[in-house]
């Protein structure tokens, strides 16, 4: 049986280390794969292989189905290491969530930076400027370099706005549908481990780079499909497909002018 | 070929259209990293730009759906609606850059030509302001490599 991952081994292979204090936010019980005291007792679903008294048992069964989808649970606190969380308080509410098949749960998070871990600071810092300025505090992104790309984003777009109320129409009109778009087309076929909002970023990156932004004039899918192109990945494009081209041969045939009807240019051919 | 007549549907002229600007591209990518000198290489990059901003241009006027059979005639017509016809844009080990310059400068004259068709032929005007647009815009490309080759 595959066990709940201890905090204490995997900070011990990185050494000493700094905590910031995250706050709420909501994070993915996906990402949820161990814990700090309970590690020895709890399953990679947070079952617990104790064998349970009549205290534990009514402590678990607290939490059922509709509890856990209908009420709200207090947060949980955690400690977020290299992309991953670690519980402190809230072991049998992570197990009730991964019973019951919840996506996403409140936590208090403190990120531990291992001080060897350069880029992992940089990107501390540069998600918490991006958070502070604008509020937004659910993007995840695994590259976390590109929060500054992001704040550039949101900083440019519909000027004049404060910056508040801006941002949120950025994540809302921009942003989401974006990352959703993504999430439906080849790019994500081809990199399916890659968060959808790291390929956005790739996206934005290539963009600024050529073109000094994305292109606001046409649809993301476009967006995507010329990005596809150029950056020689796989795409769908339907006019290319084999039975299409067969056609498109067919009405290229030349045909002798003779053959039309001058009157009305309607084919003459039987 | 006099008498002859081509009759082609508008998503596939345009379909054809973004496997130009693609070849396009993909001809100033490799052209940029073979050139010589900066203001060479900023004006490949440029042009490399704009050819993606063309075919975004391009494909989302096909994403409209619009509907249209495009006829064609005579052999100047059908010859430069005939892609192997064309000039394939295509560098080779000891091209230099005024070779590069000059490649392009071909393939941006043909460009003009055959947007100008175009344009003449639908009957649409969402195709006739995009297709004069990009007429333009390769007119300008063509000035851009004419003064880039004068100055080497």
């Amino acid at each position: 049986m595959r066990k709940a991952k201890c905090f204490n081994d995997e900070i011990r292979r990185h050494g000493p280390y700094a905590t910031v204090e995250a706050g709420l936010r909501v994070i993915e019980v996906d990402r949820i794969t161990g814990s700090v005291n309970k590690c020895q007792e709890l399953d990679h679903r947070f079952r617990s292989q104790r064998r349970r008294d009549r205290l534990e048992t009514w402590r678990r069964g607290r939490f059922d189905e509709h509890s856990m989808h209908f009420h709200t649970i207090p947060p949980i606190d955690v400690y977020l290491l290299d992309g991953e969380y670690y519980v402190i308080d809230g072991n049998r509410r992570v197990g009730a969530a991964k019973k019951f098949g919840l996506e996403f749960m409140d936590a208090n998070v403190v990120e531990c930076v291992p001080h060897g871990d350069e880029d992992a600071r940089r990107g501390v810092v540069s998600r918490r400027r991006f958070e502070q300025q604008t509020g937004l505090k659910n993007i995840r992104l695994d590259q976390t370099s590109g929060y500054a790309e992001l704040l550039q984003e949101v900083e440019e777009f519909s000027q004049g706005d404060p910056m508040g109320e801006r941002a949120g129409s950025w994540y809302t009109g921009t942003f989401l549908p974006r990352v959703e778009v993504i999430g439906k087309s080849e790019l994500k076929n081809q990199y399916p481990q890659r968060r959808q909002e790291d390929l956005y970023l790739l996206v934005v990156r290539f963009y600024r780079e050529l073109m000094g932004g994305v292109p606001s004039e046409v649809e993301f899918e476009t967006v995507l499909s010329a990005f596809l192109f150029a950056r020689r990945l796989p795409g769908r494009r339907m006019f290319r497909s084999f039975p299409l081209r067969q056609m498109y041969k067919l009405l290229r045939g030349r045909v002798p002018a003779r053959l039309l009807n001058n009157r009305d240019g309607t084919w003459k051919i039987d | 070929m006099p008498g002859f007549v081509k009759r082609m549907l508008i998503s596939l002229v345009l379909e054809d259209a973004i496997l130009r600007e693609e070849s396009a591209y993909r001809f100033y990518e490799e052209a940029e990293k073979r050139a010589e000198g900066e203001e060479p290489r900023r004006l490949l990059k440029k042009l490399c730009a704009e050819e993606l901003r063309h075919r975004l241009k391009l494909e989302q006027l096909q994403r409209s759906g619009d509907v249209e059979q495009l006829e064609f005639s005579g052999r100047e017509e059908i010859e430069m609606l005939d892609e192997n016809k064309q000039t394939r844009p295509r560098l080779d080990a000891g091209s230099t850059t005024a070779d590069v310059l000059n490649i392009a400068l071909n393939k941006e004259k043909q460009a003009v030509s055959y947007y100008r068709l175009i344009a003449s032929r639908s009957s649409l005007r969402s195709v006739r302001d995009v297709f004069l647009m990009l007429a333009g815009e390769e007119t300008g490309h063509v000035q851009r490599v004419e003064q880039m080759l004068r100055e080497l």
